[in-house]
């Protein structure tokens, strides 16, 4: 990868001294926002000199939205930054140039606003570097909602260690019930979350408060510092949301680091979270390399081509599935095989994947079972029926939305079963991992419960569901 | 008193209705296909190269076992299953039509039911070439129950009846004689002598089978006719031991025999006869494709314009070389290429999942 060749900026003069235009490297190392030992440490690397770290960062580590320090998160600032053209490579120093002045904010865990106000910042200068710069000495703080003199006041071990006593506080503090400020009542924010005081919550409280604060899921404030070991490269179709892709991604396409139960990793982004291209599935790929890649594919084959009751109605035998040999009265009984050989179209592209994904040195390849269809389809008639857009829709395509038939659940749950075999079929034949959809995330029947489903949608699960799922695919030997 | 040749219509002389101006037209008494008559056919290939005609002309071809539509080109299978009335593929021999509307009656079971040659891989021995075999036994006896329905169904649907004679060699079970419809371990299964024997049929047993098929199929509709004709298609290779082509020779003399006697025997069945068509010493030099066993597209629309003829439609073949060709080679019919129609249920349902897809991306 080519470094981004700079030729002005406030370090031309540096550069005019060199008789070259200045290279992103040297930018990245006087910008006073980068970290090398956090970027090393965060994203697994080991580096000899900071100048080989920051020309990690400005010639890889920057296109696949690594983060130079804990503070700026290239995927969060981008949907922020307003610049549909900007690229993860350019935001660092977009944000240096011109949105740090704005108050487009760096990441969920820097109140840039907040904070050139309350240490009386000069107009040029840069709010993270200078705090960046002043973060161990005790008298600045990030957030509003962290303290750091109460924090070192309350204490005097962190202080003695001469530790950074915001990352404590994000790391471990939280666990042993530190109160970050006396603004934030962390008790009160863990039992409001998740029902348990701090010592026992599943995330930080202030992390978990940020992320609905500032309307963005979860795993994009989840903390920073997680545990090392490969990182998990999450790719996938519209089921990889639940999963903890990041919604609403309005960007590039490129890669956008995450946490996820305490492994670090990156989601592959399509542009503006659109439909895959080839050029998504070539970048996961390219991506791969040391990588354990967690893959979820397509997934929803039945709904496209069955959710309406088939003319001639047809069934066939799943032994999969309980009550999987009861066949509808008249229906035309098909061969189990013709529908594999049906659907067989749509898991081409992954076994060629999967081939593309080890020869570039994958370190593990996992594909992760899809979710099952509702025992209802209730959404349907709410959502979808009584739309004059859909209704519009049919009629375009020669249907009749008030006499339309849906495809029974039992029906669409048998078909969901045949897709899951092929899913593992393919994955098995390509080298990777399955991980089905346990019996734990199925109600009795098989169906995908309620309190997975999402309210919007009958045809996706929800983040509880993904997230489960997450785990088992990131645990070795984690099926159920 | 004038001897009896006097009498005799020109085309009862060989000068006069062959050499002199041959008109296949006067091969064929009577009327064939009534306005509105429902064809349903069984027998070797020869049989499946009707149904695009008779269907262009106006006349229905009974269907009952055909895979949904929706799955299109997937369904489509290269043994012939999906060509006839019901999906039984070629029938070559009357004692293999025969034990298949038995076997559809509850009156025959043959001891070699399927065939199991890995644990999910069920094959049904009397039609070994089907697409996609059972994955189970479950599965198995639930397919072959429907396609046995479906034999009858198209039998009780059905007006008029045509089939053809295709062989007299068979391959059967030692057991119990069932016949399958290619020898174990061709297209599917394992030959074993100690099972599986050898037969060539007699003019006797031809004539039989094919008078008791027809007597047991109208005990499903009493009310069928018949058509029975003679494929005039060589055999592939002949297990008698002799040269092909005086098994062939022996295999259509008995066929076209049997068939005569049937006619003669039995009311309400016909013969029509395309083996002599195709094979005559009046036909072309084209009639058979360079391997001189294909009958070639100019020899099939002979046939079929003659038969056409006897009917009564409107519908003419166009001159041979006006027509598109109905029948190209091996591949299927027009009626059978015809593309797959646009499924509003399958084009609406990808438009919910693709747009629900893009929604997932919005949901929080």
């Amino acid at each position: 990868m080519v470094g981004m060749q700079v030729a002005e900026g406030k370090n031309a003069k540096a550069a005019k001294a060199k008789k070259g235009p200045v290279d992103m490297v040297e930018w990245v190392l006087e910008s006073g926002l980068f970290d090398a030992a956090f970027y090393a440490a965060h994203h697994g690397y080991s580096f000899g000199t900071e100048e080989e770290s920051a020309r990690h960062y400005a010639e890889e580590g920057s296109n696949f939205s690594c983060k130079p320090n804990l503070f700026f998160d290239p995927a969060y600032y981008l949907q922020r930054a307003g610049d549909v053209s900007l690229t993860a490579q350019q935001a660092l120093r977009h944000f240096a140039e011109r949105g740090d002045a704005t108050g487009v904010r760096p990441s969920p865990v820097f109140d840039n606003r907040w904070y050139r106000q309350a240490y009386r910042l000069a107009p040029g200068a840069n709010s993270l570097a200078h705090y960046l710069r002043h973060r161990r000495g005790g008298r600045h703080s990030p957030l509003p909602e962290f303290d750091v003199a109460y924090y070192l006041e309350h204490n005097p071990d962190v202080k003695a260690a001469g530790i950074d006593p915001f990352e404590h506080f994000l790391l471990t503090g939280y666990r042993e019930g530190r109160k970050p400020s006396t603004d934030f009542d962390l008790d009160y924010h863990s039992q409001l979350y998740f029902g348990v005081p701090p010592t026992r919550a599943p995330a930080n409280p202030l992390l978990e408060h940020l992320s609905r604060r500032l309307d963005v899921p979860a795993a994009a404030v989840a903390s920073p510092m997680a545990a090392p070991g490969p990182e998990f490269l999450l790719a996938g179709d519209s089921n990889y949301f639940a999963l903890g892709a990041p919604v609403k991604y309005q960007g590039a396409r490129g890669l956008i680091a995450g946490t996820v139960h305490g492994r670090r990793g990156h989601y592959v982004m399509e542009e503006n979270s659109a439909d895959r291209s080839p050029a998504y599935w070539d970048l996961v790929a390219e991506s791969s390399r040391g990588r354990d890649l967690i893959l979820s594919w397509r997934g929803n084959q039945h709904i496209t081509w069955f959710l309406f009751e088939p003319q001639p109605l047809f069934d066939f035998i799943e032994p999969a599935v309980r009550n999987g040999a009861a066949l509808r009265d008249g229906a035309v009984v098909v061969p189990r095989r013709l529908l594999k050989a049906f659907f067989q179209p749509s898991f081409e592209p992954l076994a060629v994947l999967l081939g593309n994904a080890r020869q570039n040195g994958a370190e593990s390849v996992t594909v992760v079972g899809t979710p099952p269809p509702r025992s209802d389809l209730a959404l349907f008639e709410k959502l979808i029926r009584p739309s004059p857009f859909w209704r519009q829709m049919a009629q375009g395509c020669g249907l009749d939305l008030d006499t339309a038939q849906l495809t029974r659940p039992l029906l669409l749950l048998k078909l969901w079963a045949v897709l899951q075999e092929m899913l593992a079929e393919t994955a098995v034949r390509g080298g990777a991992r399955f991980v089905p959809v346990p019996d734990s995330l199925r109600d009795p029947d098989g169906f995908l419960p309620g309190m997975y489903g999402l309210d919007t949608d009958f045809t996706h699960a929800n983040e509880a569901f993904g997230s489960r799922m997450m785990q088992l695919a990131l645990e070795p030997g984690g099926e159920e | 008193m004038e001897h009896p040749y006097k009498s005799v219509p020109a085309k009862g002389f060989w000068k006069r209705g062959v050499s002199e101006g041959f008109d296949p037209c006067e091969l064929v008494e009577g009327r064939l296909l009534a306005r509105g008559d429902k064809v349903a056919s069984a027998g070797s290939c020869f049989a499946a190269n009707i149904v695009p005609y008779i269907a262009r002309a106006g006349f229905e071809y009974v269907r009952t076992e055909a895979l949904p539509s929706l799955f299109g080109e997937v369904g489509a299978d290269n043994f012939s299953y999906s060509k006839f009335s019901a999906a039984y593929g070629n029938i070559y021999t009357p004692r293999q039509a025969l034990q298949l509307l038995q076997r559809a009656l509850g009156e025959f079971a043959p001891q070699e039911d399927w065939w199991q040659p890995t644990e999910d891989v069920i094959v049904d021995p009397f039609r070994p070439g089907l697409k996609f075999p059972a994955s189970s036994i479950e599965e198995f006896q639930v397919l072959r129950a429907q396609h046995l329905g479906a034999v009858l169904k198209a039998l009780r649907q059905a007006d008029v009846f045509v089939f053809t004679l295709g062989l007299t060699e068979a391959w059967r079970s030692r057991a119990d004689g069932a016949v399958f419809p290619a020898c174990p371990g061709t297209i599917a299964g394992v030959y074993d002598p100690k099972l599986h024997e050898f037969h060539n049929f007699s003019v006797a047993e031809v004539t039989a089978d094919t008078a008791a098929f027809i007597d047991l199929a109208r005990r499903v509709n009493p009310v069928l006719r018949f058509i029975l004709t003679v494929s005039p298609v060589p055999l592939v290779a002949t297990a008698a031991g002799g040269h092909v082509l005086n098994a062939t020779v022996y295999s259509k003399s008995v066929l076209r025999v049997a068939a005569e006697e049937v006619v003669r025997s039995l009311p309400s069945v016909t013969y029509f006869p395309a083996y002599e068509i195709v094979t005559g010493p009046q036909a072309p030099e084209d009639s058979f494709q360079a391997d001189r066993r294909e009958p070639s597209q100019s020899a099939i629309d002979r046939v079929m314009r003659t038969f056409l003829g006897a009917c009564d439609t409107d519908y003419r073949l166009p001159p041979a070389d006006a027509s598109q060709p109905l029948l190209g080679g091996t591949a299927p019919g027009p009626a059978l290429a015809a593309p797959v129609p646009v499924n509003p249920l399958t084009a609406m349902g990808a438009y919910i999942a693709s747009a629900l897809c893009e929604e997932a991306a919005q949901n929080d």
